[in-house]
């Protein structure tokens, strides 16, 4: 339980070891930040792109349509193809991912358990750096066309490449650059973990930790566990791929490819393999992905709710046990994503069983917040509106999951646009909001400085306005049989009416993405211009925030002891104010025992 | 004065969301043609969903509801400090049983239609005696479907011949593409396979939907029971053309269809030869 | 000094500038009229401006009339004018489908142009587009009551933009089989190309060799499909929008031709290969590029016209004058022996069991508009990509699985590539024969038996081939496989032979 000792040199830094190849895992959170920031972008683009698409197909399109000026700015369909495989691909593995457990989870992590740094700074250092040779990845890949058979790349589509035009050099590509986050993320488990497990603060036992460590430790055990069959996963492609890079003569295995395929009158496979393989070893990393992509952001939201409710969580305990429970099932839902492939229909009844009930702890945890936020005092500001948003539309996007976890059902919703409200209303509108309260509420304590209030409430506003105009008419979409990746639904005449309705949403979601650059300048501004922060500008409670804002080299002055758990908001113990912090010793009351420690709430 | 912003705000929101469900079916962006399933199955997949979508609704309105007194009544707290709980046993318990009921309860309700759907058959089928109306097998390639019927009039009567017949071309198939006639009120049965990358096989209307594995042969059964062309479109990527996989499904009775399909084996067998005297016969697919 | 509240409004201004460029698609000239430029500007940009001139850009076509193609014609008398730019018409046919943009012919005698830029239904208003009109303007159009008007061009907008919706990103808004998709960046390309419609040459067709494919064999290439390749069908698309997309389809092959005959008549100004212009420039400039160039102009788009109007002609079609023989195993046995005969030898390039790996696939073909030999064995097309001969064991035909169209095939073969018609020196009745034994081959197998007895599927997987023309080095084994073996083991040397090919 003790910190490490000090074996660093308190000499002066060099400008590269400062800010560029800096060990502090501070600096690391940040560069994870600004960089996923960047990605943030990137992603929302090409989005917008699909979006324009969908809206006024085959019409001069801004931007991307400069690449086909010679047809009037027209895209064609594999570009299409290009937009949303790349769009999710940049989002899950650029962004989300990354800046939940890279940005927040190596900025907090010490800091909330009373760490001086991670157990292993190198080795994070390492994981943020890891970062680039995926971008440059991925990079290629957009120089050689981009992968274009989803983010789900299903072969034989993506591990043939004559059966697409993507599917060739570029996603080679895409799956070296996978494989890089791979390691970066894992890596990065490694660290949290064994921080956790070892680095607490004297007096920080596991039930007094915040929700958010509990959330970054559940999610480095998931990212341990499930990354290594993703990164198998992409070694097999990689092998049964027909040219390794272009450069190098195959290797030619089949493991997902079946004898006597022939696609582009290219020579029939050789074959032997099975394309049900990948989806299962993918979906079993990538079902645990949603949860890492959801977890840290349940357990920010928790910690920012009750900071601006003045109340402690309600029901501690069981949310730490929920989080748990839906990490553990998660390992055993994998197949809701696979009713309809073709697997033996048996398996549909077991999936959809476990599946059913991870809604459980789920349902769990937003009765606890909406009980947290029960006899608060409430102040509305950036960070407590995007908090009460990730409750709202979390319920919105749990609720919608029942739907496809009936398997009758979903082999109606199965690829069609409800699956794309689902996933888009827990992972923008949960996750992202519960970022866009996180980075106001923590930048005093990265920066120093407070980010613009009204910036913020306007960027929500726009945000919340603009997200939902996207999305929930997507369900609505869904429901009318209309299907994903579809380059032009309205050659169905099934789907004619729905234009009005993809323009209207169209709409939505360029104000939506207008609204972000609100959202670069409040930040990038607050940097240099916002107002100093003290050390504590919420009143919160956490070991955090009886550090310096930012924290020196090191963290802490010295080394914290811990008194109590970080929800002891309104807290009778104290008069005169509503908080209590964790690290604040209180004289023991009168007490016929005088050697009675410290407070003790195992 | 925001504060009351921010809570009409968030009352709101659901308030629009529930109205917006609401004229759905009214505005046709519901179900497609704003109709019932046109199988028996898809009528009960239509029932489950109204039935999780009740449930889905009265949960959401309850949570909402929830939330949105707890912020009113939060944003008004004048008191100098908030509620000092830590939670409450008793409704942890509330809230973990009632919704795990409710879960199971759904769990259990849909585990019938699935059986039926796909594994009660699946099981049976070696066993089972009745004919089986086989009606085409279908290819899924890029980008279209290509369509292979038995000859008309074969009547199979074991999965043996089924599979014989699968297994390669045989004299008297009829060949179409992007069209498939399937009998009205009786069951059929179609083979999927695919010629290339993964496809799917999906019918809105009959709430059909099937991958195509390539090397795989996947038997899918409905019985469609009302007349009509249904859309049919792919529903998994398979490349720059997935989108423009435009099929049509068209429910026929029994003679009827025997009667498209001969006219289409005629067509099929045309010859170009027009003895003299005669007027010039249509080679081509004219419906 | 910028105000610093100025930043934000200026960055949500960006991405505005960034994206609304406005770009036109625009039909894109042969290449050689950019080499031809290098050379003589003059000839090059009489090429390019006669072009534009009767074909107009995708945004502004132009209803050539020399050209025998439907652009959809309405007409109708004038009832009124209110003014300058407003027409109340009375049209004979309603027009069911939204049109801009189309040429207005009015009055007879001294027809005049004008472009009609909307049609009202409700009002029967037609209002005329003053800034548009590329075409000449008679200083005073007739637009007295009872003038006769012609609305023309709606159905070749319409097969435009469906073109533009379906096929471009394939065949390329010039039609030159060069869209995104035929071009995209990667290890492949798509095999087989999407057309190239500038050579007016279509593979299926039913026409006798030598004349243009027809619109039912557009149609019915468009409305089926070319089993095998990424054309897909498109059975399902409507008559109206289907037939609008073939006129625009002979639109741009026309267009593709008249540049093509163009160039060839210019082919003495083009500079050789290392670029140095022809020597007496001046001369040929004026004679070829300057005097002859009208003349050259009529000749080739009479040609053209001539051409494609011959292909509707019924009696220019491939029928057959004698009806399918019956399908029995000794019409198949006549086939087959015909099929490996030393007259006709089908095996040559579709090889012994029909798989398409006949022994000519070694050969180097010469490129017969170079004379020179390709670089790289197998058979090419006209638009010199390599192609192979049909494996007829996969009953998959790309132009038509009927009787007629395989009949057609063999009578005719198939226009632009190496396979050869027999009409003229095998019999109807054998070619019947032929028929019937290329039908049952994925059904019953290739093979007879000196029993007469056919055997199913794949008897041999590995196939050594008799190099007629052998250059190369090969181990052979020396067996005569004229005659079919019931099992073969198959020795080492054997199998490395193999060319197993679907």
């Amino acid at each position: 339980m003790n910190t490490l000792d000090a074996t660093h040199d308190h000499h002066e830094l060099t400008f590269v070891k400062k800010y560029v190849f800096s060990t502090d895992h501070k600096m690391i959170g940040i560069q994870f930040l600004f960089t996923t920031l960047v990605m943030l972008l990137l992603g929302g683009a090409l989005a917008l792109g699909v979006r324009w698409q969908l809206a006024w197909p085959w019409q001069n399109m801004p931007i991307f349509g400069g690449h086909f000026a010679s047809e009037g700015g027209q895209i064609s369909p594999e570009f299409y193809t290009m937009l949303f495989t790349m769009h999710a691909t940049v989002m899950i593995f650029l962004v989300v991912i990354p800046i939940l457990a890279g940005a927040f989870g190596n900025f907090l992590i010490p800091l909330m358990i009373g760490a001086d740094d991670m157990a292993f700074p190198t080795l994070n250092m390492l994981s943020y750096w890891f970062m680039w040779p995926a971008i440059f990845f991925f990079g290629l890949s957009f120089y050689f066309g981009g992968a274009a058979a989803g983010w789900t790349s299903y072969p034989l589509l993506s591990s043939m490449a004559e059966a697409a035009p993507g599917s060739g050099t570029s996603q080679t590509m895409w799956l070296l650059a996978v494989t890089c986050v791979g390691v970066s993320s894992m890596m990065g488990s490694v660290n949290y973990m064994t921080t956790i497990i070892n680095m607490r603060a004297p007096g920080m036992t596991l039930f007094r930790m915040p929700l958010t460590i509990w959330s970054m430790f559940i999610t480095a055990i998931l990212q341990a566990f499930a990354l290594p069959v993703l990164t198998a996963a992409g070694f097999l492609m990689l092998f049964d791929r027909a040219a390794f890079g272009g450069a190098l003569e195959g290797i030619h295995t089949s493991f997902f490819v079946p004898s006597g395929i022939i696609i582009n009158n290219a020579e029939p496979t050789v074959g032997g393999g099975q394309p049900l393989l990948w989806q299962h070893l993918f979906w079993f990393y990538s079902h645990p992905a949603v949860y890492i992509m959801l977890l840290p952001a349940m357990g920010m939201v928790s910690d920012m709710l009750a900071a601006m409710c003045r109340k402690p969580i309600f029901g501690y305990k069981p949310m730490a046990y929920s989080m748990a429970a839906i990490a553990g099932l998660g390992f055993i839902v994998w197949g809701h994503h696979m009713f309809t492939s073709g697997m033996n229909p048996a398996l549909g009844m077991t999936f959809m069983t476990s599946t059913v009930m991870i809604a459980l702890p789920s349902a769990i945890k937003t009765f606890n917040w909406i009980g947290t936020i029960w006899g608060g005092k409430i102040r509305f500001n950036t960070v407590t509106l995007n908090c009460i948003a990730f409750v709202s539309q979390f319920i919105v996007g749990g609720l919608s999951g029942i739907f496809m976890a009936a398997v009758p059902v979903d082999i109606y919703i199965h690829d069609t646009y409800f699956i794309v409200a689902h996933f888009h209303y827990v992972l923008f509108g949960s996750t992202l909001f519960g970022i866009f309260g996180a980075i106001p509420f923590w930048f005093p304590k990265m920066f120093g400085r407070m980010m613009n209030e009204r910036l913020g409430r306007i960027h929500f506003f726009l945000t919340f306005v603009g997200f939902n105009g996207t999305f929930f008419p997507m369900h609505m979409l869904g429901v009318a049989g209309m299907p994903r990746r579809y380059a032009d639904p309205y050659i169905h005449p099934y789907l004619e009416h729905l234009m009005p309705m993809n323009q209207f949403m169209t709409v939505c979601a360029i104000i939506m993405g207008l609204a972000q650059l609100i959202f670069i300048y409040n930040f990038i501004s607050s940097i240099f211009r916002g107002p100093k922060s003290g050390r504590n500008p919420w009143n919160a409670n956490g070991l955090e925030w009886s550090a310096p804002s930012p924290p020196p080299h090191g963290n802490f002055e010295t080394v914290p002891i811990v008194y109590r758990g970080p929800y002891e908001y309104s807290s009778p113990l104290v008069e005169g104010r509503d908080f209590l912090m964790q690290t604040e010793y209180l004289p023991p009351p009168p007490d016929p025992d005088p050697d009675a420690g410290p407070e003790d709430d195992t | 004065m925001s504060r009351i912003f921010w809570c009409l705000f968030f009352t709101a929101w659901p308030i629009v969301a529930i109205v917006v469900c609401a004229i759905t079916p009214a505005m046709d962006w519901g179900f497609p043609g704003n109709r019932e399933a046109a199988t028996p199955l898809g009528q009960r997949i239509d029932d489950l969903f109204y039935l999780i979508l009740g449930i889905v609704t009265v949960a959401f309105i309850g949570t909402m509801a929830a939330l949105s007194y707890v912020l009113i009544k939060a944003s008004k707290n004048k008191d100098e400090k908030a509620w000092f709980s830590h939670g409450s046993h008793n409704l942890e318990v509330i809230w973990t049983i009632v919704p795990a009921g409710v879960l199971l309860f759904i769990a259990l309700y849909q585990l019938d239609v699935w059986a039926i759907y796909r594994v009660r058959d699946y099981e049976n089928r070696d066993a089972d005696p009745r004919p089986l109306h086989l009606v085409a097998e279908v290819t899924a390639r890029q980008f279209e479907w290509r369509i292979r019927y038995p000859a008309p009039g074969t009547r199979f009567t074991s999965y043996e011949q089924v599979k014989d017949w699968l297994a390669k071309p045989h004299a008297g198939d009829v060949y179409a593409v992007n069209r498939l006639l399937v009998p009205l009120n009786r069951e059929t049965l179609i083979y999927l396979k695919s010629g290339d990358v993964q496809h799917s096989f999906f019918v809105p209307d009959l709430r059909v939907k099937q991958d195509a594995m390539p090397g795989q042969s996947i038997d899918i059964w409905f019985t469609v029971n009302r007349a009509g062309t249904f859309d049919l479109t792919c529903a998994e990527l398979c490349g720059w053309g997935h989108y423009k996989m435009r099929g049509e499904v068209e429910a026929l009775e029994v003679k009827e269809l025997e009667s498209r399909l001969r006219e289409l084996k005629q067509l099929q067998d045309y010859d170009g030869f027009t003895p003299p005297g005669t007027a010039a016969a249509s080679g081509e697919v004219t419906r | 000094m910028i105000s610093r509240r100025l930043i934000l409004p200026l960055l949500a201004l960006l991405p505005l500038g960034f994206g609304c460029a406005d770009y036109r698609a625009e039909f894109v000239n042969d290449e050689r009229v950019a080499q031809l430029d290098t050379s003589s500007p003059v000839a090059a940009d009489n090429v390019r401006n006669s072009l534009l001139e009767h074909f107009g850009t995708p945004n502004d076509l132009v209803a050539w009339g020399a050209l025998p193609i439907d652009y959809g014609e309405i007409t109708g008398t004038v009832l009124s004018a209110p003014d300058a730019h407003t027409l109340r018409v009375s049209l004979d046919t309603d027009p069911t489908e939204q049109f801009s943009q189309v040429a207005v012919v009015l009055g007879d005698a001294t027809p005049a142009h004008r472009t009609a830029a909307h049609y009202d239904a409700t009002t029967h208003t037609l209002t005329l587009d003053p800034l548009h009109s590329t075409a000449p303007t008679a200083p005073t159009a007739p637009t007295a009551p009872g003038t006769p008007i012609r609305l023309i061009g709606h159905k070749l907008q319409a097969g435009r933009k469906a073109f533009m919706r379906h096929c471009m990103h394939c065949h390329g808004v010039t039609g030159d089989g060069n869209g995104p998709t035929a071009r995209y960046i990667s290890n492949h390309r798509l095999n087989p190309q999407p057309r190239d419609f500038r050579r007016g040459l279509f593979k299926f067709t039913s026409t006798k060799d030598g004349y243009y494919a027809n619109r039912e064999d557009l149609r019915r290439t468009v409305r089926q499909g070319l089993a095998g390749t990424y054309m897909p069908s498109f059975l399902l698309m409507k008559s109206k929008e289907l037939d609008a997309i073939i006129e625009y389809v002979r639109f741009l092959a026309m267009r593709g031709e008249i540049e093509r005959r163009l160039l060839a008549h210019l082919k003495d100004l083009l500079p050789d290969d290392d670029g140095t212009p022809p020597g007496d420039l001046k001369t040929l400039e004026k004679e070829l590029a300057v005097d002859g160039f009208a003349e050259a102009l009529a000749d080739a788009t009479a040609l053209v016209a001539e051409n494609w109007t011959n292909a509707e002609d019924p009696q220019n079609g491939v029928l057959p004058t004698m009806a399918r023989l019956p399908d029995t195993p000794q019409s198949r046995l006549k086939g087959r022996n015909l099929f490996i005969s030393t007259k006709i030898n089908c095996a040559k390039c579709h090889g012994e069991g029909g798989r398409g790996n006949g022994g000519f696939l070694d050969d180097f073909q010469k490129n017969p508009e170079t004379q020179q030999s390709y670089d790289t064995p197998g058979l090419r097309d006209a638009w010199h990509n390599i192609i192979r001969p049909r494996n007829l064991t996969s009953g998959i035909y790309r132009g038509g699985r009927r009787p007629l169209d395989v009949f057609r095939r063999v009578s005719v073969g198939i226009k632009a590539t190496p396979m050869a018609g027999f009409a003229t020196n095998v019999l109807e009745e054998d070619r019947w024969h032929i028929v019937n034994y290329v039908l049952s081959i994925p059904v019953d197998g290739a093979f007879f038996d000196e029993y007469g007895q056919q055997y199913h599927g794949r008897v041999r997987l590995f196939e050594t081939h008799k190099h007629k023309h052998d250059d190369h080095d090969h181990d052979h084994d020396g067996h005569d496989h004229n005659k079919p073996e019931p099992s073969t083991t198959t020795t080492p040397s054997e199998s490395q032979d193999k060319k197993s090919q679907p």
